[in-house]
């Protein structure tokens, strides 16, 4: 790395450039997790989502997502902003915090929460995006780098229309930090 | 070009957290061996931080080869512990080859296959599924993953049915000093 041909007033200094994900992982505000295993068929649906407590006093910036579709048909996902998700949530265990070096280790506000066979859809909120999904892949969608910032009281969801018959089965993972709010 | 000379910007060089690492001699590269699977038997490959290493390993980026045609699902583990047939990887080398002697890496890679027990400890972060005659490769985590002394990154791949498997799991990192 050096610039021996350049005069030396024009040798440019050289910079370590983090994201802002690392840079947050460095300070323990770094989270990865997934949901638990959705399941739905026939006219039931199903969500998996990331959802900040009213409490929490953060705001969480989405990273990246990733879904996994394990069943033989293509699968609908719906992005849904600050809606109400129906049915009965499960709250996920499946998460750590990226950076494993900090002891205790940190633990996230946010919440990753699930739920199966849901008869009705998302209410209040937007529907925001919409990802079709091929059979049998993860479908991912890296650094966002913070574009989704979710307050408290609100959730980032991927609602799952259910495609008929077949029973599906479907998986997803969120990567986020979080950060306390200026008060 | 009107701008006063104190508003111009400044030239820098754009480094990333890897490619620094590498320059450096701490980014290394690690191949399990081949993974034979399916049938009911896991296969399973990951790096361990020994507990006096003294380093924090910095996780960046893994691929998963699948051989066969039928698609599998690779879990990602942080600190599981190795399954007792784990065997140690000897294909595990520093990207800077330009450094003599090589440095060497405190971080141990382990595989084993035909495994049948789940994994203890640690938790299963996320998933890949990996597609036929295909290599997966993940984004650059470019060390927003840190594995203490102790701890481990792990990748666990899973039975899907009757079908033998064949694949490999490939990781990078790069170490620091604790300070």
């Amino acid at each position: 790395m050096k610039f021996a041909f350049l005069k030396k007033e024009k040798q440019p200094k050289e910079v370590i450039v983090l994201s802002d994900a690392v840079y947050h992982s460095y300070l323990g505000e770094y989270f990865l997790g997934q949901t638990d295993m959705i399941t739905f068929r026939d006219s039931y649906n199903g969500w998996g989502a990331l959802i900040n407590p009213v409490d929490s006093n953060v705001n969480m910036f989405l990273n990246a997502y990733t879904i996994s579709n394990f069943a033989s048909t293509p699968l609908t996902a719906e992005g849904w902003l600050s809606s109400v998700l129906p049915g009965k949530a499960k709250v996920s265990t499946y998460f750590a915090a990226g950076n494993q070096s900090i002891a205790p280790s940190p633990v996230p506000k946010v919440k990753i929460q699930n739920a199966s066979m849901v008869s009705r859809t998302p209410t209040g909120g937007t529907y925001t995006f919409v990802r079709r999904v091929e059979p049998n892949e993860t479908l991912t969608k890296h650094d966002f780098q913070g574009m989704y910032i979710i307050p408290p009281g609100s959730s980032f969801a991927l609602f799952f229309l259910s495609p008929g018959k077949e029973h599906v089965q479907t998986r997803v993972a969120f990567g986020w930090w979080e950060e306390n709010m200026i008060l | 070009m009107f701008e006063k000379k104190t508003k111009q910007p400044i030239e820098v060089v754009d480094i990333t957290s890897p490619a620094m690492n590498s320059m450096l001699g701490r980014y290394f590269i690690g191949q399990t061996g081949t993974l034979n699977f399916g049938n009911k038997y896991d296969a399973w490959g990951g790096i361990i931080n020994p507990n006096n290493s003294g380093v924090n390993l910095y996780f960046d980026i893994f691929t998963i080869t699948n051989f066969s045609p039928q698609s599998f699902t690779g879990e990602i583990w942080l600190n599981a512990r190795s399954p007792r047939k784990a065997t140690v990887s000897s294909t595990v080398t520093p990207s800077n080859q330009a450094i003599s002697p090589p440095p060497r890496p405190k971080a141990i890679m382990e595989y084993a296959d035909y495994i049948t027990e789940p994994l203890t400890k640690g938790v299963n972060i996320f998933g890949r599924i990996v597609a036929p005659n295909s290599t997966l490769v993940s984004d650059s985590h470019r060390g927003s993953i840190i594995i203490a002394p102790g701890g481990s990154f792990s990748i666990l791949l899973k039975s899907p049915g009757q079908q033998n498997i064949t694949g490999t799991i490939v990781l990078t990192w790069w170490e620091e000093k604790i300070r």
